[in-house]
């Protein structure tokens, strides 16, 4: 399962960009930016902030493109370095530092109904309940399930182990149980222990 | 038919399943059908699965990133460019320039006592508060709209917009040339759509001409023009130009070489000059010009007669004005503006 083994794939757009090819960055820039935005906005929640970061770091990018070595997944290189940034911003270390650790909101007693046929206010619905997860695992939950990660992958972007990160997925899932109560996320009224 | 909580969470943890279902493919399908009907309660577990991480990529990805992409990358332009010294160098020097043109422009205009007030284009009400105008006449024509921003249509030149623009955004879909000034508002920020091609206006006045290759050229402030549905955009400062080439579907940008275009064709908005007016006639010349439907109780207000002069403001300013003549009051109700006061015997 590990990728270590892996030879480094060569991403053509990635080496064109690092001979200074303008269209090429503007085509790394329009596959990537946008999904480096949505992990932003779950780390930082801060509009200007992301903002910020994520043009500092394609600025940075663009200047440093000679030095920059090949990389095996642009995506998981970008989303590591834009951690990276975002967490030497001293708004999100505070974020990440206050919360008890791994402990969700109290269970919001307003029964919310996942079912709800409007699909946009389910989908907010169950932003809402994401955003009520502690910040680690809300991350964990963006590069999973939006950004489509490996478990492994995930580890390496937030700097945790293989273990931690499969527990804050199995965290992440039993909270959010939790926080939309039952009869909520769908699939969890059906099954029956057995 | 049952499944467990285990079963359940184990398929959420598992990469190649999350991997299926984000971005399905041939060798994915197959893989997952056949251990789908390896037992009976599968099927219900994937379709649950599947609709889990289906509602959480959506809740996830329910962030405005593609217009924050947008952004960002105008923002960027002016850090990547290679010469930036001497772009701002060459920027600053075209502002100048405008500046005086702009002195000269209006010292010409103030000399000459008996200028010709601009033309109206025929105004046709679409429904729903939009409004086509259209210029079919020989010469210019000038489209004036509520928040006090004007359209000067060159002939032939339509324009397609809503009379009574919504509370964040102002939107003009063009065919033809038409020199644009747009009255600030950072609420609502103006964009123009000819053919496949977007300019959004961040500062004031600019030309767009053709209809296969068209032209975006900026007298004053800032503009940015992209492509229908794409994020990349082109900042244009004054005196720059994008040709946009429908053939080859490309944005070229450059500095604008036949001046004349840039000449603000626009002759002063007609008279809102009144004089024992009868206030139905006041209103029915609002409408006529602004495009905007009014409800209100004609007979009530046929004997209220009004001295008064309306040349300043936007719309809203001279309906303020009018309003407070008449002790009316007005409110803006399914595109049309309803006014309501105790009338004149």
């Amino acid at each position: 399962m590990s990728q270590d083994n892996l030879p480094p794939a060569t991403d053509p757009g990635w080496e064109d960009f690092k001979k200074g090819d303008r269209d090429a960055f503007a085509k790394l820039y329009d596959e990537h930016a946008p999904p480096l935005i949505v992990y932003g906005m779950r780390v930082s929640g801060e509009e200007a902030v992301v903002k910020d970061v994520v043009q500092d770091l394609f600025v940075e990018l663009w200047r440093s493109r000679a030095q920059l070595q090949s990389v095996r997944s642009v995506r998981g290189y970008l989303l590591k370095a834009l951690r990276y940034k975002l967490m030497r911003k001293a708004a999100v270390r505070l974020l990440y530092k206050e919360e008890l650790p791994e402990q969700a909101d109290p269970v919001n007693p307003e029964a919310i109904i996942l079912e709800h046929e409007d699909e946009i206010i389910r989908r907010q619905l169950i932003r809402r309940a994401v955003d009520r997860l502690p910040r680690r695992q809300q991350e964990v939950v963006n590069l999973r399930f939006y950004q489509g990660l490996s478990t492994e992958e995930a580890a390496e972007i937030m700097a945790v182990n293989y273990q931690s990160a499969a527990n804050l997925l199995h965290r992440a899932v039993d909270q959010l149980r939790k926080i939309l109560g039952p009869g909520a996320l769908t699939l969890l009224i059906l099954y029956r222990e057995g | 038919m049952s499944y467990t909580q285990a079963e359940l969470e184990a398929l959420l943890q598992n990469d190649e399943f999350v991997q299926w279902v984000l971005r399905p493919d041939a060798a994915g399908n197959s893989r997952w059908e056949a251990w789908m009907h390896e037992h009976a309660d599968r099927p219900a577990l994937i379709a649950r699965c599947k609709r889990i991480v289906l509602d959480l990529q959506a809740a996830e990805g329910a962030v405005p990133a593609e217009m924050l992409a947008g952004e960002i990358w105008e923002e960027m332009q002016a850090e990547l460019r290679p010469k930036m010294h001497f772009m701002r160098y060459v920027a600053a020097a075209t502002i100048l320039l405008l500046l005086a043109g702009a002195g000269w422009w209006w010292i010409k205009g103030a000399g000459q006592q008996e200028t010709p007030v601009a033309a109206m284009p025929a105004i046709m009400r679409e429904g729903n508060g939009e409004i086509l105008a259209v210029n079919n006449g020989k010469g210019l024509q000038t489209v004036l709209m509520v928040d006090g921003s004007r359209i000067t249509l060159s002939p032939g030149a339509k324009v397609h917009y809503k009379s009574l623009p919504g509370p964040d955004a102002r939107n003009v879909r063009l065919e033809g040339s038409a020199f644009f000034e747009v009255a600030p508002d950072a609420q609502r920020p103006f964009t123009v759509f000819a053919g496949k091609l977007v300019t959004r206006v961040l500062g004031t006045s600019f030309r767009i001409s053709g209809e296969g290759t068209i032209t975006v050229a900026v007298r004053t402030g800032k503009v940015s023009v992209s492509h229908d549905g794409e994020r990349r955009s082109w900042i244009l400062l004054p005196n720059e130009q994008a040709v946009f080439d429908a053939g080859r579907n490309t944005i070229d940008k450059s500095v604008v070489i036949h001046k004349a275009i840039l000449e603000n064709p626009n002759l002063p908005a007609p008279r809102f000059s009144f004089d024992e007016t009868p206030a139905p006639a006041i209103v029915d010349a609002l409408a006529a010009t602004y495009g905007v439907d009014f409800r209100y109780d004609r007979r009530l207000f046929e004997k209220c007669k009004i001295t008064v002069s309306l040349e300043e403001g936007t719309f809203y300013d001279k309906l303020d004005v009018l309003c407070k003549v008449l002790g009316a009051t007005y409110e803006i109700v399914n595109y049309e503006v309803r006014i309501a006061g105790p009338g004149c015997q």
